[in-house]
C-alpha cells in the first residue's frame, strides 16, 4: 500500500513536472510590441498591433524553454495613416513581399532570479540574424509577463533602402520592445 | 523720462530676427506640409521647423520681457488716437501669436507621437504622450495660429509702409538700422 501510494505520488509528479513545459500562447492584449526608432534625434515609437506567439517557459528548465513570434508587418502603426502606409512600401518593411518578421528562440539561460538571457533568430525582410537580449520575467499568479528589449541595426535587415540608407535621419539602431503575457502552467 | 524717439538696439536685434525667422518657419511650415510621401527631406524640413520654432519662442519672450523692461518709443504727435490704440492692440496680438504658434506647435507635435529634441541634442520636456484625439484639433489651432500671425504680420508690415510713404513720418526708420536714419 505505502509503495503504491509512493508510486503515484512518484507519477503524478513526473506527469507535473512535463506539464510544467507545456506552451502556452502569448494573449494579444495585453501584450505588445513595441519598436522606438530614432528620427533626428527625437526617438518615435510605433507599434505591431497584431503577432502571435508561444512560449514554453519553465524556471527549472531553462534548457527546454524555448519562444516563438510571428509578427503581421502590415499591422505596424505610428500613428498617421499616411506614414504607416509609407513604411509598409517595399523601402522600408515591404509589407506585400515579407509579410511577417519572426523570432525563434535558440536557448535561454538564467541571469538572476527574475532575468534571463534569450538567444535566437530574428527575421526581418526574409534576412535572419543572430540576437541576444535581456528578458525580465514576473510571476503573477494565474499569468507570467515577459518583457524583453531587442536592439537590432535596421540596415542588417536592408529596412529603409535607397536615399534612406544614411542614417543621419533615421538612426540605424532600432529598440523593439516586447511585453508578453502567458497563463502559467498550473 | 521721456521715451526715446527711436527702438534701441536690442529692440531691433530681437525684431528683426523675429521677423526674418517667422517668414522662414511659415514658409518652411508650408512647403513641409505639403510634401507628399515621406522622405529624407520632408523628415528634415520638419525637425528644422521645430527648432526654428522653438528658437523663436525664446527670442519672443526676450521680446517681451524686453518690450516690459525697456519702453518703446512714443508714436509721432501726427498719429491719431485711433490709430495709436489700433497699432498698440495690434502689437499686444503679435506678441501673443509669437507665443501661441510655437506653443501650439509643441503641443500638436506631442499629441501626435513626435517629442521635440532641440537641434536633435536636447530633449524638450514631454508634457504628455501621444495622444491621438487631440491631434487634430491642435493641428488646426497650430494652422489656423499660423495664418492669423500671417494676416498680422502683413498688415503690420503694410502699416509700416503706409507711415513711411504715406504720412512720411518716422515710424518705420524707428526701427531700421541707425545707419538708415534721416537726418
Amino acid at each position: 500500500m505505502k509503495f503504491m501510494i509512493r508510486s503515484i505520488a512518484l507519477l503524478a509528479a513526473a506527469v507535473l513536472s512535463a506539464s510544467a513545459a507545456t506552451t502556452q500562447p502569448v494573449r494579444v492584449p495585453p501584450s505588445t510590441v513595441t519598436i522606438t526608432a530614432t528620427q533626428m534625434g527625437v526617438p518615435v515609437d510605433a507599434v505591431f498591433t497584431k503577432f502571435h506567439a508561444s512560449i514554453n517557459f519553465d524556471p527549472a528548465h531553462l534548457a527546454s524553454a524555448n519562444a516563438q513570434f510571428t509578427i503581421d508587418i502590415a499591422s505596424f502603426d505610428v500613428g498617421d495613416a499616411e506614414y504607416n502606409r509609407e513604411i509598409l512600401k517595399p523601402a522600408w518593411l515591404d509589407a506585400a513581399r515579407f509579410p511577417t518578421a519572426t523570432f525563434t528562440s535558440t536557448s535561454m539561460k538564467a541571469l538572476s532570479s527574475t532575468q534571463i538571457e534569450a538567444t535566437g533568430k530574428i527575421t526581418i525582410k526574409g534576412i535572419t540574424h543572430d540576437v541576444r537580449f535581456p528578458v525580465t520575467v514576473k510571476d503573477g499568479g494565474k499569468t507570467r509577463s515577459y518583457d524583453g528589449v531587442v536592439r537590432i541595426r535596421r540596415t542588417d535587415f536592408k529596412v529603409g533602402t535607397g536615399e534612406w540608407q544614411a542614417v543621419d535621419v533615421v538612426a540605424d539602431d532600432v529598440i523593439i520592445k516586447v511585453h508578453a503575457v502567458t497563463a502559467t502552467d498550473n | 523720462m521721456t521715451p526715446p524717439d527711436r527702438y534701441n538696439a536690442t529692440y531691433k536685434w530681437l525684431h528683426w530676427l523675429l521677423a526674418l525667422g517667422i517668414v522662414y518657419a511659415f514658409g518652411l511650415g508650408w512647403v513641409m506640409t505639403g510634401m507628399e510621401g515621406l522622405t529624407p527631406a520632408k523628415l528634415r524640413y520638419f525637425s528644422w521647423h521645430k527648432w526654428l520654432g522653438v528658437t523663436l519662442f525664446v527670442l519672443s519672450v526676450a521680446r517681451i520681457g524686453w518690450r516690459w523692461l525697456s519702453p518703446p518709443p512714443e508714436l509721432p504727435a501726427t498719429v491719431s488716437p485711433l490709430q495709436r490704440r489700433a497699432a498698440l492692440w495690434m502689437h499686444y496680438a503679435l506678441y501673443f501669436a509669437t507665443l501661441a504658434v510655437p506653443i501650439s506647435g509643441y503641443l500638436f507635435s506631442l499629441a501626435a507621437g513626435f517629442p521635440v529634441v532641440y537641434f536633435g541634442w536636447i530633449a524638450l520636456p514631454v508634457l504628455f504622450g501621444k495622444t491621438p484625439a487631440l491631434i487634430e484639433p491642435l493641428r488646426l489651432a497650430h494652422a489656423w495660429l499660423s495664418y492669423a500671425m500671417a494676416a498680422g504680420v502683413l498688415l503690420h508690415a503694410v502699416a509700416a509702409l503706409v507711415h513711411h510713404f504715406y504720412y512720411r513720418d518716422a515710424v518705420l526708420t524707428s526701427m531700421l538700422p541707425a545707419s538708415k536714419r534721416r537726418a
